[in-house]
Protein backbone atom coordinates (compact mmCIF):
# COMPACT_ATOMS: atom_id res chain seq x y z
CA UNK A 1 0.00 0.00 0.00
CA UNK A 2 2.70 2.40 1.06
CA UNK A 3 5.00 1.69 -1.92
CA UNK A 4 2.10 2.15 -4.29
CA UNK A 5 1.44 5.61 -2.92
CA UNK A 6 5.10 6.49 -3.23
CA UNK A 7 5.14 5.45 -6.87
CA UNK A 8 2.05 7.50 -7.54
CA UNK A 9 3.70 10.59 -6.06
CA UNK A 10 6.87 10.11 -8.05
CA UNK A 11 4.79 9.84 -11.18
CA UNK A 12 3.07 13.09 -10.25
CA UNK A 13 6.45 14.82 -9.93
CA UNK A 14 7.49 13.52 -13.31
CA UNK A 15 4.28 14.83 -14.87
CA UNK A 16 4.73 18.28 -13.42
CA UNK A 17 8.24 18.59 -14.80
CA UNK A 18 7.17 17.63 -18.31
CA UNK A 19 6.23 21.18 -19.43
CA UNK A 20 9.71 22.38 -18.45
CA UNK A 21 11.39 19.53 -20.29
CA UNK A 22 9.18 20.15 -23.34
CA UNK A 23 10.41 23.75 -23.64
CA UNK A 24 14.02 22.73 -22.96
CA UNK A 25 13.83 20.18 -25.76
CA UNK A 26 12.30 22.47 -28.38
CA UNK A 27 14.54 25.50 -27.75
CA UNK A 28 17.78 23.92 -26.52
CA UNK A 29 18.22 20.20 -27.13
CA UNK A 30 16.68 19.92 -30.58
CA UNK A 31 18.40 23.02 -32.03
CA UNK A 32 21.80 21.95 -30.70
CA UNK A 33 21.48 18.46 -32.21
CA UNK A 34 20.11 19.90 -35.46
CA UNK A 35 22.94 22.44 -35.65
CA UNK A 36 25.49 19.66 -35.14
CA UNK A 37 23.89 17.73 -37.97
CA UNK A 38 23.67 20.73 -40.31
CA UNK A 39 27.27 21.68 -39.65
CA UNK A 40 28.69 18.38 -40.92
CA UNK A 41 26.09 17.33 -43.51
CA UNK A 42 25.22 19.14 -46.69
CA UNK A 43 22.42 17.70 -48.84
CA UNK A 44 22.72 14.45 -46.88
CA UNK A 45 26.36 13.97 -47.77
CA UNK A 46 28.91 13.95 -45.00
CA UNK A 47 31.19 16.98 -45.24
CA UNK A 48 33.40 16.37 -42.24
CA UNK A 49 34.81 19.51 -40.71
CA UNK A 50 34.90 21.46 -43.97
CA UNK A 51 32.41 24.08 -42.78
CA UNK A 52 34.38 24.61 -39.58
CA UNK A 53 37.59 25.16 -41.51
CA UNK A 54 35.83 27.51 -43.89
CA UNK A 55 34.65 29.65 -41.00
CA UNK A 56 37.95 29.71 -39.16
CA UNK A 57 39.82 30.57 -42.35
CA UNK A 58 37.43 33.29 -43.51
CA UNK A 59 38.63 36.85 -43.19
CA UNK A 60 35.33 37.91 -41.66
CA UNK A 61 36.03 35.63 -38.69
CA UNK A 62 39.66 36.40 -37.91
CA UNK A 63 41.66 39.07 -39.69
CA UNK A 64 44.83 40.71 -38.46
CA UNK A 65 46.47 42.06 -41.62
CA UNK A 66 45.23 45.54 -40.85
CA UNK A 67 46.46 45.54 -37.23
CA UNK A 68 46.35 47.80 -35.26
CA UNK A 69 43.48 49.14 -37.35
CA UNK A 70 40.13 47.40 -37.28
CA UNK A 71 38.56 45.09 -38.51
CA UNK A 72 39.92 42.12 -36.56
CA UNK A 73 37.13 39.77 -37.60
CA UNK A 74 34.04 38.93 -35.58
CA UNK A 75 35.72 36.51 -33.17
CA UNK A 76 38.53 38.86 -32.20
CA UNK A 77 36.18 41.85 -32.09
CA UNK A 78 34.04 40.04 -29.55
CA UNK A 79 37.24 39.21 -27.65
CA UNK A 80 38.31 42.87 -27.73
CA UNK A 81 34.87 43.78 -26.43
CA UNK A 82 35.26 41.29 -23.57
CA UNK A 83 38.79 42.43 -22.73
CA UNK A 84 37.62 46.01 -22.25
CA UNK A 85 34.10 45.50 -20.94
CA UNK A 86 34.74 42.67 -18.46
CA UNK A 87 37.45 44.24 -16.25
CA UNK A 88 35.76 47.65 -16.23
CA UNK A 89 32.35 46.33 -15.24
CA UNK A 90 33.69 43.80 -12.68
CA UNK A 91 36.22 46.09 -10.96
CA UNK A 92 34.08 49.18 -11.47
CA UNK A 93 31.05 47.39 -10.08
CA UNK A 94 33.06 46.14 -7.11
CA UNK A 95 34.56 49.54 -6.34
CA UNK A 96 31.24 51.36 -6.68
CA UNK A 97 29.55 48.78 -4.45
CA UNK A 98 32.36 49.23 -1.94
CA UNK A 99 32.38 53.02 -1.76
CA UNK A 100 28.59 53.39 -1.74
CA UNK A 101 28.24 50.91 1.13
CA UNK A 102 26.87 52.45 4.31
CA UNK A 103 27.50 56.05 3.24
CA UNK A 104 24.98 58.85 3.12
CA UNK A 105 23.66 59.20 -0.43
CA UNK A 106 25.08 55.83 -1.42
CA UNK A 107 21.64 54.42 -2.15
CA UNK A 108 20.86 57.36 -4.44
CA UNK A 109 24.05 56.79 -6.43
CA UNK A 110 23.27 53.08 -6.71
CA UNK A 111 19.72 53.82 -7.89
CA UNK A 112 21.09 56.16 -10.58
CA UNK A 113 23.48 53.43 -11.73
CA UNK A 114 20.73 50.79 -11.81
CA UNK A 115 18.71 52.87 -14.29
CA UNK A 116 21.17 51.86 -17.01
CA UNK A 117 19.96 48.26 -16.75
CA UNK A 118 16.35 49.26 -17.27
CA UNK A 119 16.76 50.74 -20.73
CA UNK A 120 16.11 48.22 -23.53
CA UNK A 121 19.46 47.46 -25.10
CA UNK A 122 18.11 48.37 -28.56
CA UNK A 123 17.20 51.78 -27.16
CA UNK A 124 20.72 52.07 -25.75
CA UNK A 125 21.72 51.71 -29.40
CA UNK A 126 19.53 54.63 -30.46
CA UNK A 127 21.01 56.67 -27.61
CA UNK A 128 24.49 55.82 -28.89
CA UNK A 129 23.45 57.26 -32.24
CA UNK A 130 22.48 60.51 -30.57
CA UNK A 131 25.41 60.82 -28.15
CA UNK A 132 28.13 60.11 -30.69
CA UNK A 133 26.61 62.01 -33.62
CA UNK A 134 28.57 65.00 -34.82
CA UNK A 135 26.49 68.16 -34.55
CA UNK A 136 23.99 66.71 -32.11
CA UNK A 137 25.92 64.51 -29.73
CA UNK A 138 27.86 65.94 -26.81
CA UNK A 139 30.92 63.70 -27.07
CA UNK A 140 32.15 64.78 -30.52
CA UNK A 141 31.54 68.36 -29.40
CA UNK A 142 33.66 67.87 -26.28
CA UNK A 143 36.50 66.40 -28.33
CA UNK A 144 36.16 69.25 -30.82
CA UNK A 145 36.48 71.71 -27.95
CA UNK A 146 39.60 69.86 -26.73
CA UNK A 147 41.05 70.08 -30.23
CA UNK A 148 41.08 66.32 -30.84
CA UNK A 149 39.85 66.44 -34.41
CA UNK A 150 39.86 62.67 -35.10
CA UNK A 151 37.54 62.06 -32.16
CA UNK A 152 35.24 64.95 -33.09
CA UNK A 153 33.43 63.00 -35.80
CA UNK A 154 30.39 60.71 -35.90
CA UNK A 155 31.90 57.69 -34.14
CA UNK A 156 29.60 55.04 -35.56
CA UNK A 157 30.68 55.70 -39.13
CA UNK A 158 34.42 55.54 -38.37
CA UNK A 159 35.90 52.02 -38.69
CA UNK A 160 38.37 52.62 -35.88
CA UNK A 161 35.93 54.30 -33.49
CA UNK A 162 32.54 52.61 -33.97
CA UNK A 163 33.20 49.59 -31.74
CA UNK A 164 34.47 51.82 -28.93
CA UNK A 165 31.31 53.92 -28.91
CA UNK A 166 29.35 50.67 -28.59
CA UNK A 167 31.64 49.30 -25.87
CA UNK A 168 31.29 52.49 -23.83
CA UNK A 169 27.51 52.32 -24.01
CA UNK A 170 27.47 48.60 -23.21
CA UNK A 171 29.48 49.33 -20.06
CA UNK A 172 26.94 52.01 -19.16
CA UNK A 173 24.08 49.59 -19.48
CA UNK A 174 25.71 46.62 -17.68
CA UNK A 175 27.69 48.05 -14.77
CA UNK A 176 24.52 48.29 -12.65
CA UNK A 177 24.27 44.51 -12.63
CA UNK A 178 27.76 44.16 -11.16
CA UNK A 179 27.00 46.84 -8.56
CA UNK A 180 23.87 44.92 -7.52
CA UNK A 181 25.63 41.60 -7.08
CA UNK A 182 28.70 42.95 -5.32
CA UNK A 183 26.57 45.13 -3.04
CA UNK A 184 24.65 42.06 -1.95
CA UNK A 185 27.84 40.10 -1.43
CA UNK A 186 29.42 42.89 0.64
CA UNK A 187 26.32 43.22 2.78
CA UNK A 188 26.47 39.48 3.49
CA UNK A 189 29.92 39.87 5.09
CA UNK A 190 29.65 40.25 8.88
CA UNK A 191 30.54 43.73 10.11
CA UNK A 192 33.22 42.28 12.44
CA UNK A 193 35.45 41.59 9.47
CA UNK A 194 35.56 45.23 8.48
CA UNK A 195 36.24 46.24 12.06
CA UNK A 196 38.98 43.64 12.47
CA UNK A 197 40.64 44.92 9.31
CA UNK A 198 40.38 48.45 10.68
CA UNK A 199 42.09 47.43 13.93
CA UNK A 200 44.85 45.67 12.00
CA UNK A 201 45.57 49.02 10.45
CA UNK A 202 44.83 47.93 6.92
CA UNK A 203 44.57 50.84 4.50
CA UNK A 204 41.40 51.21 2.45
CA UNK A 205 42.99 49.69 -0.65
CA UNK A 206 44.55 46.67 1.00
CA UNK A 207 41.37 46.16 3.01
CA UNK A 208 39.38 46.20 -0.19
CA UNK A 209 41.56 43.81 -2.17
CA UNK A 210 43.26 41.57 0.41
CA UNK A 211 40.52 41.02 2.94
CA UNK A 212 37.17 41.65 1.32
CA UNK A 213 37.81 40.51 -2.24
CA UNK A 214 38.64 36.88 -1.33
CA UNK A 215 35.41 36.70 0.66
CA UNK A 216 33.30 37.46 -2.39
CA UNK A 217 35.17 35.00 -4.61
CA UNK A 218 32.18 32.85 -5.48
CA UNK A 219 30.05 35.87 -6.32
CA UNK A 220 32.89 37.17 -8.48
CA UNK A 221 33.08 33.91 -10.44
CA UNK A 222 29.36 33.92 -11.13
CA UNK A 223 29.26 37.65 -11.95
CA UNK A 224 32.23 37.12 -14.25
CA UNK A 225 30.50 34.37 -16.20
CA UNK A 226 27.12 36.10 -16.36
CA UNK A 227 28.87 39.23 -17.65
CA UNK A 228 30.83 37.21 -20.19
CA UNK A 229 27.61 35.56 -21.36
CA UNK A 230 26.03 38.97 -21.77
CA UNK A 231 28.93 40.17 -23.91
CA UNK A 232 28.52 37.16 -26.17
CA UNK A 233 24.76 37.64 -26.40
CA UNK A 234 25.03 41.30 -27.44
CA UNK A 235 23.04 41.58 -30.61
CA UNK A 236 20.37 44.23 -30.28
CA UNK A 237 22.89 47.01 -29.64
CA UNK A 238 24.95 46.30 -32.76
CA UNK A 239 22.03 45.44 -35.01
CA UNK A 240 20.30 48.73 -34.23
CA UNK A 241 23.37 50.92 -34.67
CA UNK A 242 25.78 49.56 -37.27
CA UNK A 243 24.65 46.04 -38.31
CA UNK A 244 28.28 44.99 -38.06
CA UNK A 245 29.62 47.86 -40.17
CA UNK A 246 31.42 50.01 -41.12
CA UNK A 247 33.60 47.53 -42.99
CA UNK A 248 32.72 44.64 -40.63
CA UNK A 249 34.44 46.39 -37.70
CA UNK A 250 31.62 45.96 -35.17
CA UNK A 251 30.54 42.46 -36.13
CA UNK A 252 30.44 39.69 -33.50
CA UNK A 253 29.55 35.96 -33.84
CA UNK A 254 25.93 36.25 -32.66
CA UNK A 255 25.26 38.95 -35.25
CA UNK A 256 27.02 36.90 -37.92
CA UNK A 257 24.75 33.92 -37.16
CA UNK A 258 21.75 36.17 -37.73
CA UNK A 259 23.22 37.47 -40.98
CA UNK A 260 23.93 33.92 -42.21
CA UNK A 261 20.37 32.89 -41.41
CA UNK A 262 18.27 35.83 -42.48
CA UNK A 263 20.44 37.71 -44.96
CA UNK A 264 22.52 35.10 -46.81
CA UNK A 265 20.09 32.21 -46.14
CA UNK A 266 23.02 29.93 -45.45
CA UNK A 267 21.80 27.54 -42.77
CA UNK A 268 24.88 25.33 -42.77
CA UNK A 269 27.27 28.12 -42.00
CA UNK A 270 24.92 29.52 -39.34
CA UNK A 271 24.76 26.07 -37.75
CA UNK A 272 28.53 25.67 -37.84
CA UNK A 273 29.14 29.06 -36.24
CA UNK A 274 26.48 28.27 -33.62
CA UNK A 275 28.27 25.07 -32.67
CA UNK A 276 31.62 26.84 -32.46
CA UNK A 277 30.08 29.44 -30.17
CA UNK A 278 28.44 26.77 -28.00
CA UNK A 279 31.73 24.89 -27.70
CA UNK A 280 33.51 28.11 -26.73
CA UNK A 281 30.94 28.78 -24.01
CA UNK A 282 30.85 25.22 -22.65
CA UNK A 283 33.88 25.50 -20.31
CA UNK A 284 32.29 28.55 -18.67
CA UNK A 285 29.02 26.67 -18.32
CA UNK A 286 30.89 23.97 -16.41
CA UNK A 287 32.67 26.50 -14.18
CA UNK A 288 29.30 28.12 -13.48
CA UNK A 289 27.77 24.76 -12.58
CA UNK A 290 30.67 24.02 -10.22
CA UNK A 291 30.47 27.46 -8.58
CA UNK A 292 26.72 27.12 -8.16
CA UNK A 293 26.38 23.50 -7.06
CA UNK A 294 29.97 22.61 -6.17
CA UNK A 295 29.69 22.02 -2.44
CA UNK A 296 26.23 20.53 -2.24
CA UNK B 1 40.92 60.34 11.77
CA UNK B 2 42.23 62.40 8.92
CA UNK B 3 42.73 59.28 6.84
CA UNK B 4 39.12 58.28 7.30
CA UNK B 5 38.06 61.81 6.38
CA UNK B 6 40.22 61.71 3.29
CA UNK B 7 38.78 58.38 2.08
CA UNK B 8 35.31 59.72 2.79
CA UNK B 9 36.00 62.77 0.65
CA UNK B 10 37.45 60.60 -2.10
CA UNK B 11 34.35 58.36 -1.99
CA UNK B 12 32.03 61.32 -2.39
CA UNK B 13 34.15 62.74 -5.17
CA UNK B 14 34.08 59.45 -7.08
CA UNK B 15 30.37 58.98 -6.44
CA UNK B 16 29.56 62.43 -7.83
CA UNK B 17 31.57 61.87 -10.99
CA UNK B 18 30.09 58.42 -11.58
CA UNK B 19 26.54 59.72 -11.07
CA UNK B 20 27.12 62.50 -13.59
CA UNK B 21 28.50 60.10 -16.19
CA UNK B 22 25.64 57.68 -15.66
CA UNK B 23 23.11 60.47 -16.09
CA UNK B 24 24.53 61.80 -19.39
CA UNK B 25 22.47 59.50 -21.68
CA UNK B 26 19.25 60.30 -19.80
CA UNK B 27 19.88 64.04 -19.90
CA UNK B 28 20.76 63.89 -23.59
CA UNK B 29 17.61 61.91 -24.43
CA UNK B 30 15.40 64.25 -22.44
CA UNK B 31 16.79 67.43 -23.97
CA UNK B 32 16.79 66.06 -27.53
CA UNK B 33 13.16 64.99 -27.09
CA UNK B 34 11.86 68.37 -25.91
CA UNK B 35 13.96 70.84 -27.94
CA UNK B 36 12.68 71.70 -31.44
CA UNK B 37 14.74 70.27 -34.31
CA UNK B 38 16.07 73.61 -35.62
CA UNK B 39 17.56 74.47 -32.26
CA UNK B 40 18.88 70.96 -31.86
CA UNK B 41 21.25 71.41 -34.78
CA UNK B 42 23.19 73.94 -32.75
CA UNK B 43 23.77 71.22 -30.16
CA UNK B 44 21.48 70.10 -27.39
CA UNK B 45 23.75 71.59 -24.73
CA UNK B 46 23.10 75.08 -26.13
CA UNK B 47 20.18 76.15 -24.05
CA UNK B 48 20.28 79.92 -24.49
CA UNK B 49 16.88 80.34 -26.15
CA UNK B 50 15.41 77.19 -24.76
CA UNK B 51 11.84 76.39 -25.81
CA UNK B 52 10.44 73.10 -24.59
CA UNK B 53 7.76 71.21 -26.47
CA UNK B 54 6.08 67.90 -25.85
CA UNK B 55 5.08 67.55 -29.51
CA UNK B 56 7.53 64.69 -30.08
CA UNK B 57 5.94 62.56 -27.38
CA UNK B 58 2.48 63.06 -28.86
CA UNK B 59 3.73 62.29 -32.38
CA UNK B 60 5.51 59.13 -31.23
CA UNK B 61 2.46 57.91 -29.34
CA UNK B 62 0.00 58.53 -32.24
CA UNK B 63 2.52 58.03 -35.07
CA UNK B 64 0.69 57.56 -38.43
CA UNK B 65 2.57 54.39 -39.46
CA UNK B 66 4.03 53.01 -36.21
CA UNK B 67 1.90 54.26 -33.31
CA UNK B 68 3.53 53.42 -29.99
CA UNK B 69 0.07 53.19 -28.46
CA UNK B 70 -0.51 49.91 -30.30
CA UNK B 71 3.07 48.77 -29.56
CA UNK B 72 2.51 49.18 -25.85
CA UNK B 73 -0.54 46.91 -26.03
CA UNK B 74 1.42 44.29 -28.02
CA UNK B 75 4.43 44.41 -25.73
CA UNK B 76 2.21 44.19 -22.70
CA UNK B 77 0.44 41.09 -24.04
CA UNK B 78 3.76 39.41 -24.77
CA UNK B 79 5.52 40.35 -21.52
CA UNK B 80 2.57 39.82 -19.19
CA UNK B 81 1.36 36.44 -20.44
CA UNK B 82 4.93 35.30 -21.13
CA UNK B 83 6.01 36.03 -17.57
CA UNK B 84 2.91 34.53 -15.93
CA UNK B 85 2.99 31.28 -17.91
CA UNK B 86 6.72 30.95 -17.46
CA UNK B 87 6.45 31.39 -13.69
CA UNK B 88 3.71 28.78 -13.52
CA UNK B 89 5.65 26.17 -15.50
CA UNK B 90 8.87 26.87 -13.62
CA UNK B 91 7.24 26.75 -10.17
CA UNK B 92 5.57 23.45 -10.95
CA UNK B 93 8.88 21.98 -12.11
CA UNK B 94 10.82 23.48 -9.19
CA UNK B 95 8.29 22.04 -6.75
CA UNK B 96 8.73 18.52 -8.05
CA UNK B 97 12.51 18.94 -8.10
CA UNK B 98 12.45 19.95 -4.45
CA UNK B 99 10.08 17.16 -3.40
CA UNK B 100 11.37 14.24 -5.43
CA UNK B 101 13.40 11.48 -3.81
CA UNK B 102 15.23 10.73 -7.07
CA UNK B 103 18.21 12.83 -6.04
CA UNK B 104 20.55 11.75 -8.83
CA UNK B 105 18.09 12.54 -11.59
CA UNK B 106 17.28 15.82 -9.88
CA UNK B 107 20.92 16.87 -9.71
CA UNK B 108 21.34 15.95 -13.34
CA UNK B 109 18.45 18.22 -14.33
CA UNK B 110 19.72 21.06 -12.14
CA UNK B 111 23.18 20.77 -13.69
CA UNK B 112 21.73 20.75 -17.19
CA UNK B 113 19.63 23.85 -16.46
CA UNK B 114 22.72 25.69 -15.16
CA UNK B 115 24.71 24.81 -18.27
CA UNK B 116 21.91 26.11 -20.50
CA UNK B 117 22.18 29.56 -18.90
CA UNK B 118 25.24 30.50 -20.93
CA UNK B 119 24.05 29.66 -24.45
CA UNK B 120 23.13 32.65 -26.60
CA UNK B 121 19.69 32.50 -28.18
CA UNK B 122 21.23 33.32 -31.56
CA UNK B 123 23.07 29.99 -31.57
CA UNK B 124 19.75 28.12 -31.22
CA UNK B 125 17.44 30.22 -33.34
CA UNK B 126 18.03 28.59 -36.76
CA UNK B 127 16.53 25.12 -36.18
CA UNK B 128 14.02 26.57 -33.71
CA UNK B 129 12.82 29.04 -36.34
CA UNK B 130 12.08 26.16 -38.71
CA UNK B 131 10.23 24.32 -35.97
CA UNK B 132 8.04 27.39 -35.44
CA UNK B 133 7.50 27.66 -39.21
CA UNK B 134 6.50 23.99 -39.32
CA UNK B 135 3.63 24.76 -36.96
CA UNK B 136 2.73 27.89 -38.92
CA UNK B 137 3.33 30.17 -36.00
CA UNK B 138 5.47 32.84 -37.68
CA UNK B 139 4.26 36.37 -37.23
CA UNK B 140 2.21 35.51 -34.14
CA UNK B 141 2.49 36.61 -30.54
CA UNK B 142 2.32 32.91 -29.66
CA UNK B 143 5.72 32.33 -31.26
CA UNK B 144 7.24 35.29 -29.40
CA UNK B 145 5.71 34.26 -26.07
CA UNK B 146 6.78 30.60 -26.47
CA UNK B 147 10.33 31.68 -27.28
CA UNK B 148 10.57 33.98 -24.29
CA UNK B 149 9.15 31.31 -21.99
CA UNK B 150 11.52 28.64 -23.26
CA UNK B 151 14.60 30.83 -23.19
CA UNK B 152 14.03 32.12 -19.66
CA UNK B 153 12.88 28.81 -18.14
CA UNK B 154 16.27 27.48 -16.99
CA UNK B 155 16.91 30.63 -14.97
CA UNK B 156 13.40 30.91 -13.51
CA UNK B 157 13.31 27.20 -12.60
CA UNK B 158 16.67 27.43 -10.82
CA UNK B 159 15.56 30.57 -9.03
CA UNK B 160 12.31 28.99 -7.84
CA UNK B 161 14.14 25.80 -6.88
CA UNK B 162 16.51 27.79 -4.66
CA UNK B 163 13.62 29.60 -3.06
CA UNK B 164 11.50 26.49 -2.49
CA UNK B 165 14.42 24.64 -0.94
CA UNK B 166 14.99 27.53 1.48
CA UNK B 167 11.47 27.08 2.89
CA UNK B 168 11.42 25.10 6.16
CA UNK B 169 10.76 21.39 5.57
CA UNK B 170 8.51 21.13 8.64
CA UNK B 171 5.70 23.00 6.90
CA UNK B 172 5.36 20.51 4.12
CA UNK B 173 5.86 17.53 6.45
CA UNK B 174 3.13 18.65 8.81
CA UNK B 175 0.82 19.20 5.85
CA UNK B 176 1.55 15.67 4.67
CA UNK B 177 0.80 14.27 8.09
CA UNK B 178 -2.53 16.07 7.95
CA UNK B 179 -3.17 14.15 4.76
CA UNK B 180 -3.27 17.16 2.43
CA UNK B 181 -3.09 16.11 -1.23
CA UNK B 182 0.02 17.01 -3.19
CA UNK B 183 -1.49 19.76 -5.34
CA UNK B 184 -2.82 21.47 -2.23
CA UNK B 185 0.64 21.55 -0.66
CA UNK B 186 1.88 23.21 -3.83
CA UNK B 187 -1.02 25.59 -4.34
CA UNK B 188 -2.01 26.43 -0.76
CA UNK B 189 1.38 26.33 1.00
CA UNK B 190 4.32 26.74 -1.37
CA UNK B 191 2.87 29.36 -3.69
CA UNK B 192 1.56 31.74 -0.97
CA UNK B 193 4.86 31.45 0.92
CA UNK B 194 6.77 32.31 -2.26
CA UNK B 195 5.00 35.55 -3.16
CA UNK B 196 8.18 37.67 -2.72
CA UNK B 197 10.17 35.36 -5.02
CA UNK B 198 7.34 35.27 -7.56
CA UNK B 199 7.17 39.09 -7.60
CA UNK B 200 10.96 39.25 -8.16
CA UNK B 201 10.79 36.81 -11.05
CA UNK B 202 7.78 38.52 -12.56
CA UNK B 203 9.46 41.97 -12.43
CA UNK B 204 12.65 40.77 -14.08
CA UNK B 205 11.03 38.57 -16.68
CA UNK B 206 8.45 41.22 -17.55
CA UNK B 207 11.27 43.72 -18.01
CA UNK B 208 13.40 41.37 -20.12
CA UNK B 209 10.46 40.43 -22.34
CA UNK B 210 9.40 44.05 -22.66
CA UNK B 211 12.95 45.13 -23.48
CA UNK B 212 13.70 42.37 -25.98
CA UNK B 213 14.29 43.22 -29.59
CA UNK B 214 15.83 40.09 -31.10
CA UNK B 215 12.93 37.65 -30.65
CA UNK B 216 10.43 40.13 -32.04
CA UNK B 217 12.77 40.91 -34.94
CA UNK B 218 12.94 37.24 -35.91
CA UNK B 219 9.25 36.40 -35.59
CA UNK B 220 7.15 39.54 -36.13
CA UNK B 221 6.71 41.14 -39.56
CA UNK B 222 3.21 42.62 -39.83
CA UNK B 223 3.27 46.34 -39.04
CA UNK B 224 0.29 46.12 -36.66
CA UNK B 225 1.95 43.37 -34.61
CA UNK B 226 5.30 45.12 -34.02
CA UNK B 227 6.17 45.43 -30.34
CA UNK B 228 7.00 48.76 -28.68
CA UNK B 229 10.81 48.58 -28.89
CA UNK B 230 10.61 47.66 -32.59
CA UNK B 231 8.36 50.64 -33.28
CA UNK B 232 10.74 53.09 -31.64
CA UNK B 233 13.54 51.94 -33.94
CA UNK B 234 11.18 52.55 -36.90
CA UNK B 235 10.68 56.19 -35.93
CA UNK B 236 13.99 57.07 -37.56
CA UNK B 237 12.23 58.63 -40.56
CA UNK B 238 13.00 57.93 -44.18
CA UNK B 239 15.09 60.77 -45.59
CA UNK B 240 16.50 62.32 -42.47
CA UNK B 241 16.77 61.07 -38.93
CA UNK B 242 14.25 62.72 -36.65
CA UNK B 243 16.27 62.57 -33.46
CA UNK B 244 13.64 64.33 -31.38
CA UNK B 245 11.04 61.71 -32.25
CA UNK B 246 13.52 58.88 -31.62
CA UNK B 247 14.44 60.29 -28.23
CA UNK B 248 10.81 60.79 -27.23
CA UNK B 249 9.97 57.22 -28.27
CA UNK B 250 13.02 55.92 -26.40
CA UNK B 251 11.92 57.62 -23.20
CA UNK B 252 8.34 56.41 -23.54
CA UNK B 253 9.33 52.79 -24.08
CA UNK B 254 11.69 52.83 -21.10
CA UNK B 255 8.98 54.17 -18.79
CA UNK B 256 7.23 50.85 -17.96
CA UNK B 257 10.42 49.11 -16.72
CA UNK B 258 11.41 52.33 -14.94
CA UNK B 259 8.05 52.63 -13.16
CA UNK B 260 8.12 48.93 -12.26
CA UNK B 261 11.61 49.44 -10.85
CA UNK B 262 10.65 52.48 -8.80
CA UNK B 263 7.80 50.59 -7.13
CA UNK B 264 9.50 47.20 -6.78
CA UNK B 265 13.19 48.12 -6.43
CA UNK B 266 13.65 45.67 -3.55
CA UNK B 267 12.28 42.79 -5.60
CA UNK B 268 14.40 43.61 -8.63
CA UNK B 269 17.53 43.48 -6.50
CA UNK B 270 16.47 40.27 -4.74
CA UNK B 271 15.84 38.78 -8.16
CA UNK B 272 19.27 39.69 -9.48
CA UNK B 273 20.97 38.46 -6.34
CA UNK B 274 19.04 35.20 -6.35
CA UNK B 275 21.07 33.75 -9.16
CA UNK B 276 24.37 34.80 -7.62
CA UNK B 277 24.25 34.05 -3.92
CA UNK B 278 23.80 30.39 -3.13
CA UNK B 279 20.29 29.46 -2.04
Amino acid sequence: MRTKKKEKINLLYIFSIIPLLFFIVILYIYPIIMNLYLSVYSDRTFMGLQNYLRILASKEAIYLLNFPHLPYGYFLQNLLWILIHLPITIFGGYIIAYITRGIKGGMVVRAIIYTGMLMPIAIVGLTTNILFQKGIGALPAIFDFLGMKELASTWLTQPDLAIFALIIMSIWSWIGFCVVTFSAALEAIPKDYYDAAEVDGAGPLSKMFRIIFPMVKNVTIVTFIVTLTWEIKLFDLIYITTRGGPNNTTNIPTLQIYLYLFKYFNQDMAATLSIILILLMLPFAIILTKARWGRS
Amino acid sequence: MTRIKRTRFLSYFLMTIISFIMLVPWVALTIVSIVPYTELLEGWWNIKNFKATLANFVTAWYHPSYPLERGFINSFIVAFFGAILQIFIASLAAYSLVMTKLIKLRNLILGLLTILLVFPLQSLIGPYFHLIALFNLQDTFTAVILTHIAYGLPWVSLFMFSYFSSLPREIEESAKVDGAPEWQIFWRIFIPLSIPALVSVFCLQFMWMWNDYFVALVFIQSPEKLVAVQRVTMLRGEYWVDYGLLAAGSILVTLPPLILFIFFQKYFIKGYVGWIVKG
